[in-house]
């Protein structure tokens, strides 16, 4: 190859490099309403059907736009940065309890990912279509079921306006309750909750049937 | 030429500056019988302790002791041997975990720590206690009690262990929770 027409090859790849166009997905707001206003270090209480009371805190809250790269064999012609929203509570006896919203590459759509010690859940936030969910038993065992599986799930998280719990009004609310794949699941383990785009989570219940509701 | 001289040099340090760790007298501690019987639980004992309001919560006993093995370095690392006897109590409900658990420093010294979820209590330490000639729970009164207040809550949640009472004979009399919320021995 002759000098000359290396340098082309090259001038040509970082013209294309030069090109490469970046693209910023940003969650919509409605999405973004999910999270709570608390801050780090923030806490709520709840209390359990035996008056116990149980304290919450919020460990970690980040928003941040993670980038992914596209092109042309070896040459980047498109950057995309998406935007993300996350908050983790932990509580000492029950564990963590994770919300996170993202927009997804494909479908363009927002998604919502929740997971506690035992279930982890992902759903696209306009049909509430399940995209994965994984369900850790006590023993190591993962049960593993993402929307290309074959076997149907019964589960189904719902979005409703407005909750009605103890004497109290709640407006746009998730409710999410596993029916699937519960039999490995320890007595201690969470297997539904309720949780707001006012105050976050306000209901709890545990597969023996205990359940916690916000203070 | 300084290909060599450089060579010469790194050996040189290798060789000459690492230390001369030659054999460690290995430290070695163990705990005498009477600190071991300072733990009143057994393996597979079982105890019951209530709620304020009622809720009965019962805590599995699982008593393991043996030896550890660990090191303490530095130029050198000194190989170290220790006794320990830890109790894990496991809740029948979803409370919090306890453990207590004994740890030898030396032929004289050792650990004795109590800990309560997140929460750790140190009744060899400097942590703030208080000795009380008598507990009265229930219809029961406990001699010699141990009052330990939590200093080091680290876990950022409102509603923790703040204090514990304990004594050499029956261990947990009762742990009172930052608001105020408590638990008794049944």
């Amino acid at each position: 190859m002759s000098f000359m027409r290396f340098s082309k090859i090259l001038l040509g790849m970082i013209f294309l490099m030069g090109c490469a166009r970046t693209e910023t997905i940003n969650l919509q707001e409605e999405s973004i309403e999910w999270l709570t206003d608390m801050n780090e270090g923030g806490t709520f209480q709840m209390i359990d059907d035996n008056n116990i009371s149980q304290s919450w805190s919020l460990l970690t809250k980040d928003n941040s736009f993670s980038g992914g790269s596209s092109g042309i064999l070896f040459i980047t012609t498109k950057w995309t940065y998406r935007e993300m929203s996350y908050e983790n509570f932990r509580n000492n006896v029950l564990g963590q309890f994770s919300i996170s919203v993202k927009t997804d590459y494909s479908s363009g759509n927002d998604y919502m990912s929740i997971s506690t010690d035992g279930i982890s859940v992902s759903f696209d936030l306009s049909d509430r279509n399940i995209l994965d969910l994984h369900v850790e038993y006590g023993n190591g065992e993962t049960i593993y079921w993402n929307y290309q599986s074959d076997e149907p799930l019964n589960t189904k998280p719902v979005i409703v306006d407005s909750k009605e719990l103890g004497d109290r009004i709640y407006g746009e609310t998730l409710i999410f309750r596993l029916e699937d794949y519960q039999n490995g699941l320890s007595e201690n383990d969470i297997i539904a909750f309720y949780f707001t785009k006012d105050e976050g989570l306000i209901y709890l219940e545990l597969k023996s049937g205990l359940k916690y509701f916000r203070v | 030429m300084i290909k060599y001289i450089i060579t010469a040099f790194i050996i040189a340090n290798v060789g000459f500056c690492a230390p001369d760790c030659g054999d460690r007298i290995p430290i070695e501690s163990s705990l005498p019988q009477d600190v071991n019987d300072q733990i009143p639980y057994q393996n597979d004992q079982s105890v019951v302790f209530k709620h304020n309001l009622g809720q009965e919560i019962k805590y599995t006993i699982i008593r393991e002791s043996g030896r550890g093995e660990g090191s303490q370095c530095d130029a050198c690392c000194t190989p170290v041997y220790y006794d320990f006897d830890r109790t894990h109590m496991t809740p029948d409900y979803p409370s919090f975990k306890m453990e207590v658990s004994l740890e030898s420093y030396d032929s004289i010294r050792f650990s004795h720590i109590l800990s309560v979820g997140d929460s750790y209590f140190n009744l060899k330490g400097e942590d703030f206690f208080t000795l009380t000639d008598s507990l009265q729970v229930g219809d029961n009164y406990f001699k010699d009690v141990y009052k330990i207040k939590n200093r080091n809550h680290e876990s950022g949640e409102s509603i923790y262990p703040d204090s514990v009472y304990y004594n050499y004979s029956d261990g947990f009399l009762k742990i009172v929770m930052s608001n105020n919320e408590f638990y008794e021995i049944q």
